[in-house]
């Protein structure tokens, strides 16, 4: 009977350690294979999401570098064509000529290339403005923007209103003009796609956050129209807003105002990094 | 040559590509105390038991095998909280390394006072307890590893390899020692061989972890860049 004992003990052990060891060991090897699998799984996914984003980085400096063609292009084409033939039509009042006619025809000569002079200075002062807006230089965004609204509130063909409520301290000037340029580029869209008959700009902050935000009731875009245009080729304007919006590490959200009636543009900074 | 032989020499790789490749990390450091500590156990209880000073001794077998279970632990445990990158994981390691200095110290003081040889009583307790608190640490290391964004794939770092080694160990050997008083002599004889191929596997674990680079190959790859989402 101790004997029979001893042996269905002997059994339970050797069973016990038979499946507890080979158990063990499978758990282990099992544990270790689905960690290695499911990394390379996750390393993968971070691979493509890696890839993904370079391509979305290679649009935006494409857009950003044809973009300043662009620019060079409307700055060299405004020198070419309209301060160019001005100043060979004052040089034309100027010429050697000149000292072999008479006084009040001389004197003529000289007022006709003064005012071709003044209006090739305007010419200039309006090119250098449109790079860099003296009242944003000198008064900042929030007179900036005003001024800028007022004047297309002037035109007639809209309603544009701007309201800053919080804009005691002023951003950096380089992020400012950066700000500034993307209200522009979103008030172009707005007068050249929505149709609208009204633009209002309020300005806010929340703690560190800063807000600028855009109604109006025109045809407006959502978050899924900007995501959609600003990765397709076209869409140049919106990877601009994109790649600006980048430098300053700001956000911007399209979306349909509640009411359902408006839509509403955000653009959010953090004033930390931006000021 | 044995299973026994071939493990007792498999001891010497990883500490000869320890001396070759001279590995910078601290944690690693404390590893070359465990390979020769191992090393010097294992030569001291063949040259006793030869030289038969353990049979005029018999409690000095009790007090080797339960001082090595003791500097073991150290050692791993120490490597492990290097690995480990929470703090409170950290903090629990700390708690139950100090319950499992409590038993072994009791264990080694009942080894020295009680008349039990070593083949009659084995350092169940301290043996079981650390296999358990080690599996779990290093399942909780790999979750971290696995988890931590600057890591590149994991089997490119010398810590998987050692956490690797551990667990295979440790799940090899655990229910043979948990048993080892209760089992029959023929069933001892086979997982014995089971002792010896888990440490020979750990040994050569060890050696590819010292091989592995000192830093992280894959690290620069997965650099945080800023994107709009961040």
């Amino acid at each position: 009977m101790l004997l029979l004992q001893a042996n269905t003990q002997d059994t339970n052990v050797s069973f016990l350690l038979y499946f507890g060891t080979i158990g063990m060991l499978v758990l282990t090897i099992g544990l270790i294979v689905f960690i290695i699998f499911h990394q390379r799984k996750v390393i993968r996914y971070q691979m493509t999401l890696q890839k993904m984003e370079n391509e979305q980085q290679k649009l935006l400096l494409n857009a950003s570098i044809r973009l300043q063609e662009e620019e060079r292009a409307r700055i060299a084409a405004d020198l070419h064509d309209d301060a160019g033939p001005l100043l060979a039509t004052a040089r034309l009042y100027l010429n050697e000529n000149m000292v072999n006619l008479d006084k009040n025809t001389q004197l003529q000569s000289i007022y006709s290339a003064k005012q071709i002079i003044d209006d090739t200075i305007q010419l200039i002062r309006n090119i250098s403005h449109s790079l860099m807006p003296p009242t944003l230089k000198n008064f900042g965004l929030e007179s900036a923007v005003n001024d800028s609204f007022q004047k297309l509130s002037g035109s007639g063909n809209i309603n544009a209103s701007s309201r800053f409520h919080d804009y005691k301290e002023r951003l950096a000037p380089e992020n400012e003009l950066i700000v500034y340029r993307v209200i522009q580029e979103l008030v172009n869209n707005i007068l050249k796609h929505s149709n609208a008959s009204f633009i209002h700009l309020t300005q806010n902050s929340n703690g560190p956050k800063f807000y600028i935000r855009m109604h109006h009731d025109g045809k407006g875009m959502t978050q899924a129209d900007f995501d959609r245009l600003a990765k397709s080729a076209s869409g140049l304007g919106l990877k601009n807003i994109q790649s600006r919006l980048k430098v300053v590490q700001g956000k911007i959200f399209f979306e349909k105002d509640q009411s359902q009636t408006y839509y509403k543009v955000t653009i959010e900074l953090n004033r930390e990094l931006a000021a | 040559m044995s299973l026994e032989q071939l493990s007792i020499y498999s001891i010497y790789l990883p500490l000869l590509i320890f001396i070759w490749k001279k590995p910078k990390q601290k944690s690693i450091r404390v590893f070359l105390i465990y390979l020769l500590y191992t090393v010097i156990n294992d030569n001291a209880l063949r040259y006793f038991d030869s030289a038969n000073i353990l049979l005029t001794h018999p409690k000095l077998e009790n007090i080797l095998l339960s001082l090595f279970t003791i500097i073991e632990y150290f050692c791993l445990a120490f490597t492990l909280n290097t690995f480990i990158r929470n703090k409170l994981y950290k903090r629990l390691l700390k708690i139950v390394s100090i319950f499992f200095y409590i038993v072994a110290i009791i264990n080694l003081y009942v080894n020295v006072t009680s008349g039990q040889l070593a083949t009659q009583k084995f350092d169940i307790i301290p043996i079981a307890t650390s296999a358990i608190i080690f599996l779990s640490f290093c399942i909780l290391a790999l979750f971290e590893e696995m988890q931590h964004p600057l890591i590149g794939f994991i089997y490119n770092t010398y810590k998987f390899w050692i956490i690797l080694g551990v667990m295979i160990y440790f799940a090899g050997t655990f229910f043979f020692f948990l048993y080892y008083t209760k089992m029959a002599r023929d069933l001892k004889e086979l997982f014995w061989n089971i002792n010896w191929i888990s440490i020979i596997l750990k040994n050569i674990f060890f050696s590819i972890a010292f091989l592995m680079p000192n830093e992280d190959p894959n690290r620069e790859y997965y650099q945080d860049e800023y994107s709009p989402e961040n």
